[in-house]
């Protein structure tokens, strides 16, 4: 995560306020389910690739 | 938690189930860009993202992909090598940009801007803004000329179809669009809780169907003529199917990000895409459509359907498919008026006023259907280009150089103080290598004529181009120290603790 502390707004324009104010909420925000780590997921994804290539691998064989 | 209430507005494109009108303290244009914290990620359960991405998967285009599966020569194989294709293609996507964006709850546009330079992100808008509104064209199009040749026959007219109904038909549409995108992806979710169910009872109907006239020994055995097919060479066969499955796939990329930014639980985050949006969605469907193209010697579902279902079921299921494509098309203009605030002169713009924008070419799609249907998947197609190499750069980027991790309020810094600042706000690598990607992959592969070179055989042409420009982009990167040093700039030096970030 970044080390800034504080983001301000790039203009006086409403809109640009509500953002940096949402930026420096998110960063304060540890309990949502989004900042657990990836790797469960990467895993998951992992074991998907690997059935699809198996499936492949076994056509090709059959193939040549 | 939140330092001071958030002016989520029902007319944005957020979510519109935590807005509250007493919440109102700042009378601005919604942030919709900003990341998406918790309590407005709309997708808290497996069915309700399942469900929307079987809808986006299974909407009128799928159809024209799985008529195009036979055309490998052998259609068995050719299912088989969807399926792969379609699983390989979805599992990058989702590591190269739904990830990231589920992460950051930002969309993918955003995303991409550490890898290709806030400005360089550009080519990526480009390529959302021509694929979205070309494919929401040609599903209107598919769409109002299926419902005027259903309407034709059904009054006994089997003769062409009249001109002035399908215009009539896209323009009374385009209404329609307006108000389920105007309310945002909540209302477009609630639909899809609807349509992915149709759309799954749909498909199963018409396999048992076939099943039931063909029998389990045939339905599997019939192929195109052999002087119809792409290729004798079943090896290029089962590589074209699965160029098929992994292309089809990779036009997720510009759009995933925008529905992970919603996702609630990291659970969810795999089974839905590859079984909603990938087995059932895509494979299942344009396996229906292939076999019904195969069997019955039509492409078109308005033919195959009737003939399949008979003459009074027919017409009614062919319009729950016209009519089950709506919500599909609404998610893409969602994603185009969404990812339209990117443009500066756009970014402060109300969110109906770009819902609006982003219908106007839909408007000329409805007086020109055929026109549209004879060139505007052209120009999607070709547009959908860049996003091979993207999905490659965006991935060893986020995973390789990043470590899996962004510096956020940074996406959002337009200039040099930004760690994501590149030369003129465009990584000059990344665009050497799409420019490159795309130049390899139009050698292997014309995906309009559908002509290969002969290496085309052994592994098609877009998983080769992404692994080629992940790999160049890594190579880049390590040579061009100055585009780095510019980065590093910005995360070494201590002022940059307080960054002024803006839309």
């Amino acid at each position: 995560m970044t080390k800034v502390a504080q983001c301000l707004p790039r203009s006086s324009d409403p809109s640009d306020q509500e953002l940096a104010a949402r930026l420096n909420a998110w960063s304060e925000d540890t309990s949502g389910d989004f900042q657990k780590s990836l790797a469960p997921a990467l895993i998951e994804l992992g074991c998907w690739v690997c059935v699809a290539i198996l499936l492949a691998g076994a056509t090709v064989v059959w193939l040549v | 938690m939140w330092p001071f209430c958030w002016p989520v507005r029902q007319s944005s494109g957020l979510s519109n189930a935590v807005a509250d009108p007493q919440t109102y303290q700042v009378d601005a244009v919604s942030a919709e860009r900003a990341p998406t914290p918790d309590g407005e990620r709309i997708f808290p359960s497996f069915g309700s993202f399942f469900y929307t991405l079987m809808a986006l998967a299974a909407a009128i285009w799928v159809v024209l992909v799985g008529s195009a599966i036979p055309a490998v020569g052998d259609t068995k194989l050719g299912i088989i090598g969807f399926a792969c294709g379609t699983v390989i293609g979805t599992a990058l996507v989702v590591c190269s940009v739904a990830l990231p964006a589920f992460r950051y709850g930002i969309d993918s546009i955003d995303i991409s801007k550490a890898s290709l330079g806030i400005r360089g992100s550009g080519i990526a808008l480009v390529g959302l803004i021509v694929m979205g509104i070309g494919w929401a064209g040609v599903a209107l199009a598919l769409v109002a000329r299926g419902s005027a040749t259903l309407l034709a026959n059904m009054g006994g007219d089997h003769g062409d179809v009249d001109e002035r109904l399908v215009v009539a038909i896209a323009l009374l549409l385009i209404p329609l669009f307006y108000l389920l995108v105007r309310h945002g992806l909540d209302t477009i979710r609630r639909v899809n809780q609807l349509a992915g169910p149709a759309l799954l009872i749909l498909a199963c109907v018409s396999l048992a169907l076939l099943w039931r006239r063909y029998g389990s020994d045939n339905l599997m055995q019939q192929n195109v003529p052999a002087d119809q097919a792409l290729t004798k060479d079943r090896l290029k066969a089962f590589a074209y199917a699965m160029e098929f499955g992994v292309t089809m796939a990779l036009s997720w990329w510009p759009y995933m990000g925008g529905l992970y930014r919603f996702l609630r639980y990291r659970r969810h985050a795999v089974g839905p895409a590859i079984l909603g949006g990938s087995l059932i969605g895509t494979t299942l469907s344009a396996s229906v459509a292939a076999l019904a193209t195969v069997h019955l010697g039509s492409p078109d579902p308005v033919v195959w359907l009737v003939a399949l279902t008979g003459p009074a079921i027919g017409p009614v299921l062919v319009g729950i498919v016209l009519l089950l494509s709506i919500p599909a098309i609404c998610l893409l203009l969602y994603f185009v008026a969404s990812a339209a605030q990117q443009l500066r002169s756009l970014a402060r713009t109300p969110w109906n006023a770009r819902v609006v924008v982003a219908l106007a070419p839909l408007a000329l799609v409805g007086f020109n259907t055929s026109w549209t249907l004879a060139h505007v998947v052209t120009v999607a197609t070709f547009g959908s280009l860049v996003f091979i190499s993207i999905c490659g750069i965006v991935l060893a980027d986020f995973w390789v150089l990043r470590r899996g991790r962004l510096d956020l309020p940074h996406i959002f810094v337009d200039g040099v103080e930004g760690h994501y600042w590149y030369k003129g706000g465009v990584n000059w690598a990344a665009m050497l290598t799409i420019a490159a990607g795309c130049a390899a992959y139009l050698y292997l592969y014309d995906p309009i004529s559908l002509s290969a070179r002969t290496a085309f055989r052994y592994a098609g042409a877009a998983l080769p181009v992404m692994t080629g420009s992940a790999l160049l982009h890594l190579l880049l990167m390590k040579l061009a120290p100055k585009a780095r040093d510019v980065e590093r700039r910005g995360q070494a030096s201590p002022e940059r603790a307080i960054v002024r970030v803006g839309l």
